[in-house]
């Protein structure tokens, strides 16, 4: 990898050049939320933030996209793909995109994804944990791939890793605003990271957790926080893994119609739903459970399904803390 | 198949065919001559049918990959999509993709017997299999045990009667239960003493002897059936690497991305639609909730 | 194309704002026109239809005799009737005061009498079987849009299975029961509004009614408590809209 540093008073014009690669999306501050938007200065950008509400991954799955319109009984695809800056992405959501790549990039690939994939700049930024941080004991608060730039916070700048062709290519051609990165700057460096692994006050232990929740298939937990859950799905909808979606096609105007897709959320009674009547999910005990084993599930090649983003815990109206459900599941084994 | 993978191919309705209240037999040929040159599948996969403005719904495969240049598909009036579809006509077009999930391994079965256990509307995606079996002859015996409401409900019931009268000459053994009593049942089990009688799928086992060590058995019915009809094969010392099933979920997307037919817990999680919609039943007791 | 289907709109008493969003449709009433013929709508037409209709779409509770009479010649005479807004299928506002008509009329007036038939405010769903409903108040036009297409295709129209939180989130709202605290019962009401209120950074009011099927008026009622919301105040925000469930 390559490492240059971008100091503090470089940033605004590095921030320009990237508005030249396409519309750029930043972290902006929006009542107690924070949300991407479209930016067009530093000021409008909140780069302090912990979390957004919805991730990332509204830029790549929409969360209502158009696929198709009918024109003469035919489907046309919808076009108009642009290339677009991503600006201060966290770790735990690049590796969720990383994690979405899984499902829509392998074969058959969902076209409008791997298009706007193919068009997004991802420029990383290093973050400070909240209390509902949990990305450390995942392994996912620390981002080897899926960007091109990634910048972690110097006193007096940014340490900028360099992660892809075009990531190479946006260094070289602004090489003027860079410079080469020091022994200070790597101490400064070190010591951020150091901060920051000491600030998580939340961990998943992983050992044999995802057999120790099957295991735990009949445990009462589950059901003493099915009662508590409200089913509303704004978990589903806010976390950077879940990619469920529904497909509906509506009327434009009496004889035009359009394919729509949304996403879609587990806690539905009609997720499980099929022709017919039968439900292979039919209470919110089931689909509670559901939830947690699929973010839960272990892949021996990805891991799990769960970024430690904490977003369900700081958006559950029900006060639902994820880390918390599986601690008590996996101890009511004990 | 490239491009977008969501897109399906214009297909024309060839034939319409009631074949209970319920259910109507579709025959399908591709407009375009190439796709429905090219357009072949395994006996247990399923394709989405595709109305466009409308929606679009999963269904098995009903014909056989052997009948080339056309496709048949049964279709149970239940939900929004298949009630409309009940209203086309012949010469109507409607949009196919697929076919998706992994079918039958039907060449891996070569040389062997095969039970076929078929419930309800699970005869459809068997009588693919059947078909096949009976068209490439490379299958030593095969017996179907089916499972049914009424009379009235019989899919494929000349098929289904030829086969009783002349299956032995094919080496097709065909047994049939009935749960309502009725005047035609009543026929039929006068004429086929030995193989209709009145009771659920698993009665039709009783008096039958396979040749286990070289047998598969293939099964589909509804959700419940599967129990029963397992513990009879494992009873019989099938070992449940040859007992396939193919199951049913809410197959929305078919190419594993949206998520709706998704089973499993933390250590395993399938896509029907992708990983299926056929398992063995060491996948049953490997992934919690198959069955 | 074959013959235009025959639509009637059918008011009983409410406030008239779900037969006026029908208008609101505005040019998309044209594409409706395209497979309609407006039978009966006094806010349309002048024609009175007393005929036969394929659609008919009945707004309002049923609150006097002359409701009653309406509603069932309305169903009496179409193939397929859609109750309209919360009043038709929930009872709404007018439907949630609990007391026995006579006692109401005597709050109000000082006396029994009558003279207007009146009747205890109840949704069209207590009345009669409906083919569709469709809550909101008002209901989402667009929705109702589609109904009238989809049924002039000959398809039945898509029912929403969704609590409000999930367009709510769709369309990036910030949480107003997260994150100010207010009282939203977005959780457990059905969506189809794309939270109209929440984009108006106000609580949803729940007008759309309970979402069907397993919603959890337990857990909000906990939430609400939490935030210091008194018992009577979460009761009735939980009975303004949807004291009768269809």
């Amino acid at each position: 990898m390559r490492y240059v540093k971008l100091p503090s008073e470089n940033f605004g014009e590095f921030f320009n050049f990237l508005q030249r690669l396409g519309p750029t999306y930043g972290p902006v501050k929006e009542g107690k939320t924070h949300h991407f938007r479209e930016v067009k200065g530093v000021s409008e950008m909140d780069l302090n933030y912990t979390r957004t509400m919805l991730p990332p991954k509204k830029f790549f799955v929409r969360p209502r996209e158009r696929l198709f319109r009918l024109e003469n009984g035919w489907w046309k695809e919808e076009d108009g793909e642009r290339p677009f800056v991503l600006f201060g992405v966290h770790a735990c959501d690049i590796h969720g995109l990383k994690i979405l790549d899984k499902v829509y990039l392998s074969d058959p690939v969902d076209p409008y994804y791997s298009k706007r994939r193919q068009n997004a700049f991802i420029v990383g930024i290093s973050c400070m944990p909240d209390e509902y941080c949990f990305c450390k004991s995942l392994g996912t608060h620390f981002a080897m791939d899926g960007f091109d730039l990634f910048l972690h916070e110097l006193p007096d700048g940014w340490l900028v890793r360099i992660g892809s062709v075009r990531g190479h290519e946006v260094a070289w051609e602004n090489e003027k605003l860079f410079e080469e990165v020091t022994d200070e700057d790597l101490r400064h460096f070190k010591e951020f990271e150091e901060k920051r692994a000491n600030a998580f006050q939340k961990e998943i232990p992983q050992e044999g957790l995802a057999d120790m929740l099957d295991l735990a298939y009949n445990s009462p937990v589950w059901k003493d926080y099915a009662e508590k859950c409200l089913a509303c799905g704004n978990c589903n909808m806010v976390c950077p893994t879940c990619r469920c979606y529904e497909v509906c096609d509506s009327w434009v105007d009496a004889y035009s119609s359009v394919r729509e897709r949304r996403y879609d959320s587990c806690f539905m009674e009609s997720h499980g739903l099929v022709a017919g009547g039968h439900n292979f999910r039919p209470t919110r005990l089931d689909r509670f459970r559901h939830r947690y084993y699929c973010k839960s599930y272990f892949d021996p090649s990805s891991g799990f399904n769960c970024v430690g983003c904490g977003r369900w815990d700081e958006f559950c109206p029900a006060g639902i803390e994820h880390v918390k459900v599986l601690e008590e599941v996996r101890g009511s084994l004990r | 198949m490239t491009g977008n993978p969501y897109q399906s191919h214009d297909a024309r309705i060839l034939e319409v065919k009631d074949l209970t209240p319920r259910e109507k037999l579709f025959t399908l040929r591709f407009i375009d001559p190439e796709i429905n040159e090219s357009f072949t599948f395994k006996p247990g996969q399923f394709v989405i049918v595709d109305v466009r403005g409308f929606g679009e719904f999963p269904i098995s495969l009903c014909s056989s990959p052997t009948r080339k240049g056309y496709i048949q598909l049964c279709i149970r009036k239940v939900g929004r999509m298949t009630k409309f579809v009940h209203k086309m006509k012949e010469g109507d077009v409607v949009g196919i993709r697929g076919p998706y999930g992994n079918g039958f391994p039907m060449e891996n079965m070569e040389g062997s017997n095969l039970i076929l256990v078929a419930g309800g509307l699970g005869m459809a995606p068997l009588r693919s299999v059947l078909w096949y079996t009976l068209d490439t002859g490379k299958y030593e015996h095969v017996w179907l045990l089916y499972g049914t409401k009424a009379y009235e409900d019989i899919l494929f019931r000349d098929e289904i009667i030829h086969l009783l009268k002349h299956g032995e000459t094919m080496n097709c053994t065909v047994k049939m239960a009935y749960e309502i009593e009725s005047p035609s049942c009543i026929y039929l089990e006068r004429g086929f003493s030995e193989r209709v009688c009145r009771g659920v799928v698993t009665d039709l086992f009783r008096g039958e002897s396979f040749d286990i060590e070289n047998s598969y058995a293939l099964i589909c019915g509804p959700p419940i059936m599967y129990r029963f009809v397992i513990r009879e094969l494992l009873n019989r010392k099938l070992s449940p690497g040859r007992i396939y099933m193919t199951l049913e979920r809410r197959m929305r997307c078919g190419v594993g991305k949206c998520g709706h037919c998704v089973v499993g817990t933390s250590v395993s999680m399938k896509y029907i639609c992708r990983d299926g919609p056929v398992f063995t039943y060491w996948d049953a007791l490997a992934t919690r909730g198959l069955i | 194309m074959t013959e235009k289907l025959k639509l009637g709109v059918f008011e009983l008493t409410d406030c008239g704002g779900c037969a006026l969003n029908l208008l609101f449709l505005y040019e998309k009433l044209f594409d409706l026109l395209e497979f309609y013929e407006i039978e009966e709508f006094h806010m349309a037409t002048s024609l009175s239809g007393g005929g036969h209709y394929d659609v008919a779409l009945v707004t309002g509770t049923v609150s006097t005799r002359r409701d009653l009479d309406l509603l069932k010649e309305a169903r009496n005479r179409s193939e397929y009737l859609i109750a309209l807004g919360t009043c038709a299928t929930h009872g709404s506002v007018q439907g949630s005061v609990e007391l026995p008509i006579k006692e109401k009329l005597k709050a109000v007036y000082g006396d029994e009498g009558n003279p207007m038939h009146a009747l205890d405010p109840k949704p069209v769903v207590e009345y009669v079987a409906v083919d569709f409903a469709l809550p909101g108040c008002p209901y989402d036009k667009r929705e109702a849009f589609q109904a009238l297409i989809d049924i002039a295709k000959g398809i039945e129209p898509v029912k929403k299975d969704y609590p409000v939180c999930i367009e709510c989130k769709l369309n990036e709202y910030e949480c107003v029961l997260v994150k100010k605290g207010l009282p939203c019962l977005g959780p457990i009401t059905l969506g189809g509004c794309n939270a109209a209120c929440i984009r108006s950074g106000l609580g949803c009011i729940g007008c759309r009614g309970p979402l069907p099927g397993e919603v959890n008026p337990a857990s909000e009622y906990e939430i609400l408590k939490s935030k210091g919301y008194d018992d009577e105040y979460i009761v009735r925000k939980f009975k303004t809209f949807a004291r009768w469930e269809p």
